[in-house]
């Protein structure tokens, strides 16, 4: 297992994890409406699944969300 | 010539009224209190993901799409960098290069960071944004904004949420008089005068949340503001008569029947 920084929180994930297969884990691959960043650059939708998500590796998911 | 429409970028909006989506008692008032002001353009936040959250549906399924583009906010950033990332991200996860860009300088207050704010809208319009930018109601600042290519400028009225209204008219008319692109008023309108005030002073524009979702009744009170809205501009385009410290009678003088 390998440790990155998920939305800020320290997570264990399998090597050679795919930011296409870490979205299928969290059952977030099916949403609309989200964006992520990889160590502070937006990875385009057609990156998941090719993108290989290393040790260390800072990760964001973002979605739009009530405010003002 | 006063603009007929609220121009962002290359959009024209018959409202003027740009309303929030934040603390509404639910989504479903929310979206009948959006429908009864008649916003073209509401606010949402950029946050992380809530892993815990099992609904499927969007948040974004309660706002009207078809009639109502969104404003991402960068609310929550201390500094330009967070600030920038979260326009990136906000345009990646919702197709729009439009921002209200905050950039907070104080936790109490809610108060601006003037010289973050300036890095951020900087690097944000030399990357194709159309930035609206949170600002306190200072004219210089303004000016520099409005230099460096943002859309409109949006100065307080008075804090955040505090409904405290229009606390510096005249700072909010040198502003409206020495910038030429769209003033829209962010922040601190509390009620349905508030609103009428700031745009009889010239405004293009008002940003509101919690004067409406907050408001007992939220969908009534956005019928307020849409009128007050409207009347404020009318009576701006009307030209109001000046203001004289004696009486000035609106009857003829002349005639007036005496039994002497």
């Amino acid at each position: 297992m390998i440790e990155i920084i998920f939305n800020g929180e320290p997570r264990k994930i399998e090597p050679e994890t795919t930011v296409q297969r870490f979205l299928i884990s969290l059952n977030l691959n099916s949403k609309n409406g989200l964006a992520i960043a990889l160590n502070h650059q937006v990875l385009s939708k057609d990156l998941y699944r090719e993108t290989i998500i290393s040790e260390g590796d800072k990760l964001e998911i973002i979605h739009a969300t009530a405010g003002g | 010539m006063a603009s007929k429409t609220l121009n962002i970028g290359d959009k024209k909006y018959t409202s003027r009224l740009i309303l929030g989506t934040g603390k509404y008692p639910n989504n479903a008032i929310m979206r009948e209190a959006h429908a009864s002001s008649e916003t073209q353009m509401v606010t949402v936040a950029i946050r992380r993901v809530d892993l815990n959250d099992k609904s499927s549906e969007s948040f974004l399924n309660h706002i009207d799409r078809e009639k109502i583009d969104l404003l991402p906010n960068t609310a929550g950033c201390y500094n330009a960098k967070d600030a920038i990332l979260t326009c990136q991200l906000a345009r990646e996860a919702l197709k729009t290069n439009v921002v209200k860009l905050e950039v907070i300088g104080d936790e109490k207050t809610l108060f601006p960071d003037n010289e973050e704010l300036l890095i951020a809208a900087r690097e944000l319009v030399q990357q194709d944004f159309v930035v609206l930018p949170y600002i306190n109601d200072d004219v210089v600042l303004c000016k520099k904004l409005e230099a460096i290519g943002c859309a409109a400028v949006m100065p307080l009225a008075a804090p955040i949420g505090s409904g405290l209204g229009i606390r510096n008219p005249y700072n909010l008319r040198i502003i409206i008089e020495e910038i030429s692109i769209p003033v829209i008023v962010d922040a601190g309108v509390g009620t349905a005068s508030d609103a009428a005030i700031a745009m009889e002073l010239g405004c293009d524009g008002i940003l509101m949340n919690t004067a409406i979702a907050g408001a007992n009744d939220p969908v009534k009170m956005a019928v307020a503001m849409r009128q007050a809205v409207e009347a404020g501009r009318l009576a701006y385009e009307a030209g109001r008569i000046e203001k004289k410290l004696y009486a000035t009678a609106s009857s003829p003088i002349e005639g007036v029947v005496r039994q002497n």
